[in-house]
């Protein structure tokens, strides 16, 4: 794994997910940042994508489920984990990415987040904070030559 | 398919984002 973690490649933990697909608002708004910018990464293992089918089926239903994991499938890098391990953390240390969004209080806390930082350099944010601190404008001179050129991909194609 | 056209067949649910970390987190604990 990377020594050191890329800000340009992020995981969505699997109620974060679910929340951009049913809910939209902060969710939809966090992940349509890196939908609009090519040069982001976003990272899931095939646990955090079973994760997140599961959960879609069981609030909607399987067909819906099905199409929504194709289509992250194909926009998000694979990663691999050992069996058992939380599968939007591992996703993130195994990945070396800089960000992991998530819902759950117990990773987005003052205390996880100092738990964390002491093994790894991963910043836990929710959605909302995410957007709010995500700043493709600040990161383009570590990606790309020139003026930043805005967004380069429609997050809704 | 399109995210906009699977936003448009998800719109036919009425889920929160606490009936999404309920579920996440049952499903979790099931495991």
């Amino acid at each position: 794994m990377p020594d050191r973690p890329d800000p340009t490649r992020v995981v969505a933990d699997a109620d974060v997910l679910v929340a951009d697909l049913l809910v939209g608002e902060a969710a939809r708004e966090a992940l349509d940042r890196l939908r609009g910018h090519s040069w982001t990464t976003l990272v899931a293992s095939d646990a955090l994508l079973d994760d997140t089918e599961a959960v879609v089926a069981t609030l909607a239903n399987a067909d819906l489920a099905a199409a929504h994991r194709e289509k992250l499938a194909a926009w998000t890098e694979r990663v691999d984990h050992p069996d058992g391990d939380h599968p939007g953390l591992a996703s993130a240390y195994r990945s070396g990415a800089a960000h992991l969004l998530s819902f759950d209080p117990s990773l987005t806390s003052a205390d996880a987040g100092a738990a964390i930082q002491s093994h790894v350099s991963l910043s836990v944010r929710t959605p909302d904070a995410f957007a709010r601190l995500f700043d493709p404008e600040t990161l383009w001179p570590s990606v790309g030559d020139g003026e930043y050129p805005g967004r380069d991909r429609d997050p809704r194609a | 398919m399109s995210w906009d056209d699977l936003f448009e067949r998800a719109g036919a649910y009425d889920v929160t984002v606490a009936d999404v970390t309920d579920a996440t987190e049952s499903l979790r604990d099931d495991a």
